[in-house]
């Protein structure tokens, strides 16, 4: 449940709030032990952009690194939980591209996130047609599942 | 046995192509329905093969991968050449972190027996060095040599 809650949070963030572009900035204070870790693990990082998720209790950072838009969360005890980044359709694996097209052939695919976690990497990609709008979560073995799904109001089409 | 069929994918991945027959004539019908039951969308497919193995080279949804398969239709492995930037963001982070000095010479995914592996190569003007990671997030030194200085 706590990897569902983790995951739900960061798609909803990273399809939220946009990247600081104009140096450092924090919107919510940042306890030393975050900060710390962050360095640490993001040494170089720049535009550093922090948010507290409340309900949560998760620290959510957005930064360049190595030049790549990263998203990190981190809990209060400095802990990295989790990074996200939104990414090209041609860096998801062979085999979960495969199955994706294959499975999802009647959607078209329009963002990836990369969501990685100290146990394994997945991807969220979001397909949509005319009817729905579905978030697949992919693994890199071509593993998929549907993470979330909303209809579309066909009563509004004529 | 695992170890060995993805050993045989990487020998002909690395060039054993110039014993290669090329064409389709060589390709049993098993290999051909195998390849046409699991890449069912593939474009442009050119075949190369030997006594025991074939090997496609197809577009499938905009992408040119290669598929390797034993003389019984069984499918070895599939690959993809790719850029450093289609790497998963902790392979990339520590490539650019401890290998900032090295150009990249190759790179590939492959995918074998539900399992993806990523290869690079690595070299410098003293070395060449191929890394491998299985579990996406770290990578292991898969070889190491030093060049020859002439």
């Amino acid at each position: 449940m706590k990897k569902l809650v983790l995951t739900l949070v960061m798609f909803a963030s990273l399809f939220g709030a946009a990247i600081a572009s104009d140096g450092s900035t924090k919107s919510t204070n940042v306890n030393y032990r975050v900060e710390a870790a962050f360095k640490k693990e993001f040494a170089g990082a720049k535009s550093v952009k922090w948010d507290l998720l409340r309900k949560e209790n998760i620290y959510q950072a957005q930064f360049l690194y190595n030049n790549e838009r990263l998203n990190a969360y981190f809990d209060s005890e400095g802990n990295l939980i989790a990074t996200g980044r939104f990414v090209a359709i041609a860096n998801l694996p062979l085999m979960l591209r495969k199955n994706i097209y294959e499975r999802f052939n009647d959607y078209t695919i329009h963002e990836v996130v990369e969501y990685t976690t100290s146990n394994e990497t997945s991807y969220l990609v979001v397909v949509e047609n005319e009817k729905a709008k579905l978030v697949i979560q992919g693994y890199i073995n071509g593993a998929t599942s549907i993470f979330k799904k909303e209809k579309k109001n066909s009563a509004a089409k004529l | 046995m695992k170890k060995s069929i993805l050993t045989w994918a990487l020998i002909l991945m690395v060039g054993v192509s110039t014993s290669f027959a090329h064409g389709i004539e060589g390709v049993s019908e098993k290999i051909m329905n195998s390849f046409k039951k699991e890449f069912a969308d593939a474009k442009d497919v050119q075949w190369e093969s030997t006594k025991d193995f074939a090997k496609a080279t197809f577009s499938l949804h905009g992408q040119v991968m290669f598929a390797y398969y034993n003389g019984e239709g069984g499918l070895l492995a599939i690959t993809r050449n790719i850029v450093a930037s289609q790497l998963p963001i902790n392979l990339l982070s520590e490539v650019k972190k401890n290998y900032s000095e090295y150009w990249i010479s190759d790179l590939f995914e492959m995918s074998s027996n539900n399992e993806t592996d990523y290869y690079i190569t690595l070299e410098n003007g003293d070395q060449k060095i191929v890394l491998k990671s299985s579990d996406s997030r770290n990578w292991d030194v898969y070889r190491k040599e030093k060049k020859v200085v002439s």
